[in-house]
């Protein structure tokens, strides 16, 4: 059984769709791309996954980790091992990211029934997390998000992911405001994370992520559904070539 | 049988002229005598602030706050000498009763007043240094009137408030502290006025006096409790006086019972380049009006003066402040936040005067309010009067709900719905209490902090269910 099996799904918000059938299929120690022209879905795919109330599944199944998906709230999906990166990571203000993390490994302790981590312990996990993805440990102690520049904030989320360990990450345009050197420091954080036993759905607008974060797959999302798919040479592709020549192949088909 | 009878027929604010009576006849110094006189004949013609009566502008700052009942209630005699008519017994309470109130630190002075009455068994603390006094007022009377006469009554208006008038006329006892120029008290003084269950309603009107010379710096931590759900009245009045130089670090707690009405004035007094830190939290009571006046005298003076106001159920809490600038040169902050469930009712009103000749003021002031329920309410009003041209003021005031998105992020991260609206609320307020001056202090209030808007929260979801 797939990690993920996305089977004909239809959502959006109130009276209207805006993902309009998509089928998708993750395996345990997958990259997958998810590229796309601006307001094709790609972002409303990520919150339908992670379970935003404001969007809502109109149509299809999906299945993560073989339990039905729509059956779970956001936290117990985020237990079970699913993790979204936003594209605008929300300010926590009076938050310090440290106590939060704490908050959220304690809650995902809590609903594996295991025993929670103490202080001394979770001090280290930080630690060795902060030096895995070459956070500024200031940015631990300030409040989640709170005035972060945007290039710090996408960090951020990266950081949450080290600590949290899903087995599933949506990182929806993660590199988007990373200066050069930064996107090379998160995508190591990314690839450091990267095991057979997790999976990872990036999306990005920028084919230079990708060189760094190599996908077994490339999909092309437009008005709502995937349209094409392929390997990474279909990055490639795209960033000579834009969308035009995607959209005209999907009008011809009608 | 007479007793009843006495109740029933008695009209408005007797229980007050019978403690004046009782009082007067006590030995005190002259000076004493005229001043809670004088306000005794200001308490006769002004009464208790009960809008529908006030004129205005009077009426203005009472709109949203109603007395009546108050003003109504046959309230006991507080600190009674014993056996007289009516007046409650001294209760005597253990150390276990205050622990819960305590900040976790042995070695602070602390000085108790149980229904107005102060209990020595209960006041402790280390020696002094040179010259500092700390004692209750009554002792004060006798042992320092000199250090005691310059400032009672000088800075709190009886005047023209009511409420002040009826505390500065019925003044007995509370809290003393006196230190003298250049005098440092190092270790925080907690003054505990508490409450307990009685068989009738009572009022106590706590006095207290903190008068730091120039260059004195002390720190004091006031906490009003109630150990009673039962109704009850207390009426406070403090004043603080600091000299040139000097520096206070002022706290003020109210977890008063759930039956209780707490009134309150505090008035702080700055000379030059002198420093007043306030905080206020109020949590207590079932109606709750504080109203915090400052008045920078001096150039180069700061008052920074923060509040924290949390209620729920059918709470009612008004905090009203005014912060006077007269003379330039002088820096006001000011944040107030108000947490608000259920259907309680919150009032802010933070008045700031800038006098003509108050060139260069600096004065900040923003209150936000977070309404935990639809039902919940809050009046907010920043007041600001401006007559001199250079100056930096900027007021603020938000009301806004918890945020969906927030609330999303947090779950994606695992966090249940209701530790997520736990974590916001706490966000909310939290930087208030993390920058609180005394390390005991801010620890124990951000616990007390944590676990009140935790019930809250859990009172939500029940009724939410
Ligand atoms: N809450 C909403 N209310 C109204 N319209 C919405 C809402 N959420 C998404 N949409 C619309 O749905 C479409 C898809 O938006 P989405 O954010 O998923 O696009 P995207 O592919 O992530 O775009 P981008 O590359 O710009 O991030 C857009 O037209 C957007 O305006
Ligand atoms: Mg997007």
């Amino acid at each position: 059984m797939a990690l993920l099996e996305i089977r004909n799904l239809r959502g959006g918000i109130k009276d209207q769709d805006i993902i309009n059938g998509i089928d998708l299929t993750v395996e345990r120690g997958e990259v997958h791309a998810i590229m796309g022209p601006n307001g094709s879905g790609k972002s409303t795919l990520g919150k339908i996954l992670a379970g935003h109330e404001e969007y809502e599944e109109t149509g299809g199944t999906v299945r993560f980790q073989n339990k039905d998906l729509f059956e779970l709230t956001p936290e117990e999906r985020a237990n079970e091992g699913m993790f979204l990166a936003f594209q605008y990571p929300v300010e926590i203000p009076g938050v310090s990211n440290a106590y939060f993390l704490r908050a959220a490994m304690n809650e995902r302790l809590k609903y594996r029934s295991e025993p929670e981590i103490s202080a001394g312990a979770f001090r280290r996990l930080l630690d060795k997390k902060m030096k895995q993805v070459d956070m500024d440990p200031e940015l631990a102690r300030r409040p989640v998000n709170e005035d972060f520049s945007g290039g710090e904030k996408k960090r951020n989320e990266i950081f949450h992911m080290a600590v949290l360990e899903p087995t599933l990450s949506i990182l929806d345009e993660t590199d988007s405001g990373l200066d050069i050197d930064a996107m090379r420091i998160v995508a190591h954080g990314i690839n450091q994370q990267r095991t057979a036993e997790n999976a990872m759905i990036v999306i990005t607008h920028y084919q230079r992520l990708l060189d760094y974060v190599v996908p077994d797959y490339v999909h092309v999302m437009y008005q709502g559904r995937i349209v094409k798919s392929g390997r990474k040479e279909l990055a490639f592709e795209l960033e000579e070539k834009g969308y035009e020549w995607i959209r005209e192949e999907v009008e011809a088909a009608g | 049988m007479t007793e009843s009878l006495k109740q029933t027929t008695t009209s408005r604010y007797t229980t007050f002229y019978d403690a004046y009576d009782r009082i007067r006849s006590l030995d005190a110094p002259l000076w004493l005598h005229r001043i809670r006189s004088d306000a005794m004949k200001r308490f006769r013609e002004l009464g208790m602030p009960v809008a529908r009566e006030l004129s205005f502008p009077l009426k203005e700052d009472w709109i949203y706050t109603d007395l009546r009942q108050i003003a109504e209630t046959y309230y006991q005699d507080g600190p009674g000498s014993p056996g007289g008519p009516g007046r409650p017994v001294e209760v005597r309470l253990d150390e276990d009763a205050l622990a819960p109130y305590e900040f976790g630190q042995d070695g602070w002075h602390r000085i108790v007043f149980v229904n107005g009455v102060h209990a020595p068994a209960l006041s402790h603390g280390p020696d002094l240094p040179r010259g500092v006094v700390v004692s209750s007022l009554a002792d004060a009377l006798v042992e320092h009137p000199e250090l005691v006469h310059p400032h009672l009554a000088r800075y709190a208006d009886y005047e023209s408030t009511g409420l002040t008038a009826l505390n500065t006329a019925l003044i007995e006892n509370g809290l003393f502290i006196h230190v003298p120029r250049a005098g440092a008290l190092e270790t925080p003084v907690h003054v505990h006025y508490v409450t307990t269950g009685l068989d009738a309603p009572l009022a106590t009107q706590p006095r207290t006096l903190i008068a730091a010379g120039d260059g004195a710096s002390l720190k004091v931590v006031e906490s009003y409790s109630g150990l009673t759900d039962q109704v009850y009245l207390t009426n406070a009045v403090t004043e603080i006086s600091v000299g040139r130089d000097g520096n206070v670090d002022h706290y003020r707690i109210n977890r008063e019972g759930e039956g209780a009405a707490h009134l309150s004035t505090t008035q702080l007094h700055l000379a030059g380049n002198g420093r007043i830190s306030t905080f206020n939290m109020s949590m207590g009571g079932a109606l709750t009006r504080n109203d915090t006046n400052a008045r920078l005298t001096g150039e180069h003076a700061v008052v920074r003066m923060n509040g924290l106001y949390l209620v729920a159920g059918d709470q009612h809490v008004d905090n009203h402040t005014a912060i006077d600038h007269a003379v330039p040169n002088c820096d006001s902050y000011e944040v107030y936040k108000g947490i608000l469930e259920g259907r309680s009712r919150g009032v802010f009103n933070g008045k700031v005067f800038v006098h003509q000749d108050a060139q260069e003021t600096d004065a900040k002031q923003l209150n936000k309010n977070l309404m935990l329920s639809s039902n919940a309410m809050i009046h907010t009003k920043p007041q600001l009067e401006i007559y001199a041209d250079q100056v930096k003021c900027t007021h603020g005031a938000t009301v806004g709900q918890l945020d969906e998105d927030q609330i999303f992020y947090l779950r994606t991260r695992g966090l249940s719905h209701d530790s997520a609206c736990h974590l916001l609320t706490y966000g909310f307020a939290a930087d208030l209490i993390r920058r609180l001056g005394i390390e005991a202090v801010r620890t124990s209030l951000d616990t007390l902090f944590e676990t009140t808007i935790r019930d809250l929260s859990a009172a939500r979801g029940r009724t939410e269910r």
